[in-house]
């Protein structure tokens, strides 16, 4: 088990590093920078789960992440300024959304499975779109982030990028978890052969929509941190491009490591912010380069679940 | 509502099916025979337009464009599959995803490049302008019909060359029975090939149709895509018929609850909550019917494999 | 006595073919039933439609009396209906005691714990340990499926069923792929688990059914042609000119 000892290790590197970063002395942006990518990895580490141990390719995700957003902006907007009421809307919405689509999409496999979490994401971006009241295509600026037990404690940027941090530890805790066990396994197993963990009891496409459920919870608690610490909800936060962003993110990373998955969202992430440095027509450039790792990474980047597995 | 708007409407759901059958056929079939997802085939529809607006400004005829853009659209296809889809057959869906995600972002990107962000208006060729009056107080463009027109005749010529020749039948095996059509000793890459492009110039085909009616910009493909996708999964992963009658749905369905839901909700409920609760409902209405046709038929409407 | 599984009127078509035809046959407690019949007749669709992953056109299928053709799968196999699969089907990425092991918590799938048990992984590691001794593999507990040959595969399938402490097990071809010694041990192994576990045998090696079966049942393009003793059956006419023919002039 040197290998887990090992992933543990990276991880609590990783992590000690981020709580270090404050005292460091650098400039803000760095500090929301940091603190929006965290946001966006809490989201890389649940579809993990989903994809990685799961086996199924949610081309969805984004939409979970927008629904916890806007579920805590209209909060926001409507004067319901707690942080925790916040918090279980924008879990819950996002939670119920999986569960009602979810049941559909889990009942099919392949192709038809991807097709379909992409066309429940692009109908929660549809209705954003819709929402006139709340900004509509526009999005929603919030004037100010939400309080705990009454106070403005979240207005400094410092207090808020450790909630988020302590947000992160604990979905990666939970995602560990989970996927160490009984339940966990059986989702793992069933990536390999469902037929098979059919045969020995397990209600497979049960067990897949769970997980596909509690991803969709943690990204929702993404989002009400992204909208908290933006001030700002759009469409554009469920944009299906972000959806293929996370995948990105969950394979370059490593999918099935759960350490991976962070490392993944900060090397997108950040590989996407130089590129456009350099250039305007950035997209080109990370295009390419995912075409190539495709091609020509042995057995394709899918080829790290081998690696990973276990 | 009025009769009128709702006949008008109805045909312009009908072109907007259409247009969608001709997209989702190319796609549905590339799942259907190679099992292969290719997120980049909304690509092959937002080249076509590009190619047919700039070659009309060039050449300054609408037809001349349209002609010169069709086998431009079957050779980028043909390029396309050979350098990125041709490795990936072999692959699991999920490199197929990630690499043709990458050429969505390089084809939408470099369009942008060369013809800039701003969409590019085409104007409808001067024998096809105008409206023509189909019954009392209902004008209707004469375009549109024309894309009705070519949209029908071209699910016509699909049809016969699907149900009527040796490439249509080893498609249709290929769609229920991939490995049994290799059995067969059919050159089986020839076949991916001639499909991949052959649906890459029927989405392009679509593409240029729409270029006078709609704007030609960037990432135009995307939406449409998604589109084509439940198009696919309604009418059953693979089947031709299945996507032709989930197409006309899907494009009826959406263009009509986009013009009446409002109205149809005003019965029910007060004037301004139906004002708000209107478009974010028939924004849902396709997804809503997906989800509905899923939920008692997971496998779609035709389902063209037959094990379970 | 009732049955431990009754087959009524099963009958299964794929289009135009026919692949079961209006099967019935039950398994009594004790006994192991074979069910024998040429390539294509329709055995393994036969054992799908028991099992509960596909569905049958008409028939109905009853385990231990009660009806379960509306169950699905996972449910059939929690009320005591274990299976092996003609093609090993294991979860290759796993080792042999994670399967046997995912097979023990299979018989309380129904509710799942979402985080790991310390206490219970150590009883079902026990377990695992256990059954992989029953069937000989104690000493390649920790390999994983992949590494495995073909006839420890058979094995650990076996293994995997009977930890889900079956009612009833479907073995569907158990020694196919299994070198001659260990068809031999398979063979014994089967043959003592009769008393405990009744057993519908799908196999093509002769020997094996005729030294296992309590009863055969034989099966031609869908339908049972003759049923009764191993000698009855051997015996019958029509068996000898549709199935056995060449095989009893081999001998
Ligand atoms: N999903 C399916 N769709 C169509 N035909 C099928 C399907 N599954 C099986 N068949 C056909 O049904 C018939 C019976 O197949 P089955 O696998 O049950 O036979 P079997 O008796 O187990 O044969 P074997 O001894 O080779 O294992 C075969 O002709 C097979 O081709
Ligand atoms: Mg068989």
């Amino acid at each position: 088990m040197t290998r887990t000892r090992r992933d543990l290790l990276v991880l609590g590197l990783m992590l000690g590093l981020l709580a270090a970063l404050p005292f460091l002395g650098l400039p803000n942006w760095v500090l929301t920078y940091t603190a929006r990518i965290m946001a966006f990895a809490i989201c890389a580490v649940a579809l993990d789960l989903v994809l990685g141990y799961g086996g199924m390719v949610s081309l969805g995700h984004a939409a979970f992440l927008g629904i916890g957003s806007y579920a805590a902006g209209i909060l926001l907007a409507e004067n319901v300024n707690d942080f925790f009421i916040g918090l279980v809307a924008g879990a819950g919405a996002a939670g119920l959304y999986a569960l009602v689509t979810g049941a559909v999409a889990v009942r099919t496999k392949g192709v038809a499975f991807i097709m379909i979490t992409l066309a429940f994401g692009q109908m929660a971006f549809f209705v954003a779109n819709a929402l006139s009241e709340y900004g509509g295509s526009d999005g929603l600026t919030l004037w100010s982030r939400a309080e705990i037990g009454g106070t403005r404690a979240l207005a400094r940027d410092t207090n808020l990028y450790f909630v988020i941090l302590f947000f992160l530890a604990l979905s990666i805790l939970i995602v560990r978890l989970v996927t160490a066990s009984p339940f966990g396994i059986a989702l793992r197993a069933a990536r390999s052969n469902p037929e098979r963990v059919t045969a020995l009891g397990y209600d497979v496409e049960r067990v897949r929509l769970w997980a596909y459920v509690l991803a969709a919870v943690l990204c929702g608690v993404a989002g009400v941190l992204i909208a908290n610490l933006s001030s700002f909800v759009s469409p554009a936060l469920m944009a299906w491009q972000r959806s293929g962003e996370f995948i990105i993110m969950v394979i370059l990373g490593g999918a099935g490591t759960v350490w991976g998955a962070l490392a993944g969202a900060f090397a997108v992430l950040i590989l996407e912010e130089a590129l456009s440095l350099a250039t305007p027509h950035w997209k080109i450039l990370f295009g390419l380069f995912l075409i190539l790792a495709v091609l020509f990474t042995r057995g394709g980047i899918a080829g790290l679940f081998d690696r990973s597995a276990k | 509502m009025s009769l009128t708007l709702f006949a008008v409407q109805t045909l312009n759901g009908l072109q907007f099916g259409l247009m969608l059958f001709l997209v989702a056929a190319g796609l549905t079939l590339v799942f259907g025979v190679m099992d292969f997802i290719n997120l980049a085939h909304g690509v092959q529809y937002m080249l076509g337009a590009y190619l047919t607006a700039v070659l009309a400004k060039v050449t300054g005829g609408f037809f001349t464009a349209l002609l010169l853009a069709m086998p431009l659209t079957l050779l980028l296809g043909l390029v396309l599959e050979r350098l990125v889809f041709r490795p990936l057959y072999a692959r699991g869906h999920l490199d197929q995803v990630l690499a043709t995600f990458g050429v969505i972002l390089i084809v939408n990107e470099a369009v942008k490049l060369a013809f800039g962000a701003a969409p590019i208006s085409v104007p409808v060729p001067e024998i096809l302008s105008g409206s023509v009056r189909l019954m009392d107080g209902l004008l209707f463009p004469v375009y549109r019909l024309a894309i009705i027109g070519a949209g029908l005749g071209t699910a016509l010529l699909l049809w016969l060359v699907i149900d009527g020749t040796r490439f249509g039948m080893l498609v249709r095996a290929g769609a229920t029975n991939a490995p049994m059509v290799s059995a067969l000793g059919v050159d089986v890459r020839r076949l991916f090939t001639a499909v991949t492009a052959f649906g890459a110039m029927l989405a392009g085909f679509a593409g240029a149709m729409v270029t006078p009616i709609l704007s030609v910009e960037p990432g135009m493909g995307d939406g449409v895509l998604i589109l084509a996708f439940v198009v696919i999964v309604v009418g059953g992963v693979g089947s031709i018929r299945g996507a032709f009658i989930a197409a006309l749905i899907v494009g009826l369905v959406d263009t009509l609850g986009r013009s009446f839901a409002t109205d149809l909700l005003k019965l029910v409920m007060s004037a301004s909550t139906a004002n708000h609760v209107g478009p974010a409902l028939s924004s849902m209405a396709i997804y809503l019917l997906m989800a509905g046709v899923l939920a008692f038929r997971p496998a779609g409407l035709f389902p063209s494999r037959s094990a379970g | 006595m009732t049955a431990v599984l009754r087959l009524e009127g099963l009958t299964k078509r794929f289009g135009a073919l026919v692949v079961s035809d209006e099967v019935s046959l039950d398994v009594r407690p004790g006994e192991i039933h074979a069910l024998i019949g040429p390539n294509g007749a329709g055995k393994t669709t036969l054992i799908g439609q028991i099992a509960g992953r596909i569905a049958p056109d008409a028939g109905r299928v009853f385990l231990g009396g009660e009806d379960v053709t509306a169950l699905p799968a996972a449910t059939r196999a929690r009320r005591g209906l274990a299976r092996t699969f003609q093609i090993s089907a294991l979860v290759g990425d796993m080792t042999a005691r994670e399967n046997v092991a995912l097979a023990i918590r299979g018989r309380s799938a129904g509710r799942l714990a979402p985080i790991p048990l310390p206490g219970l992984e150590r009883r079902c590691r026990a377990e695992a340990m256990d059954g992989l001794a029953e069937v000989g593999l104690a000493d390649r507990a920790d390999v994983p499926v992949s590494a495995l040959s073909h006839g420890e595969r058979r094995a650990l399938e076996l293994a995997a069923a009977l930890a889900l402490e079956p009612k009833l097990l479907l073995l569907d071809e158990p020694l196919a792929g299994a070198g001659k010694d260990e068809s031999k041990a398979l063979v014994k192994l089967i043959g003592s688990l009769r008393a405990k576990i009744p057993m519908l045998l799908v196999e093509h090696d002769m020997d094996a059914v005729f030294r296992l079966a309590d009863r055969v049942s034989v099966l031609v393009y869908g339908r049972i042609v003759a049923s009764g003793t191993p000698s009855e059956v051997r015996a019958d006419p029509l068996v000898r000119s549709a199935y056995l023919g060449e095989e009893d002039e081999a001998c």
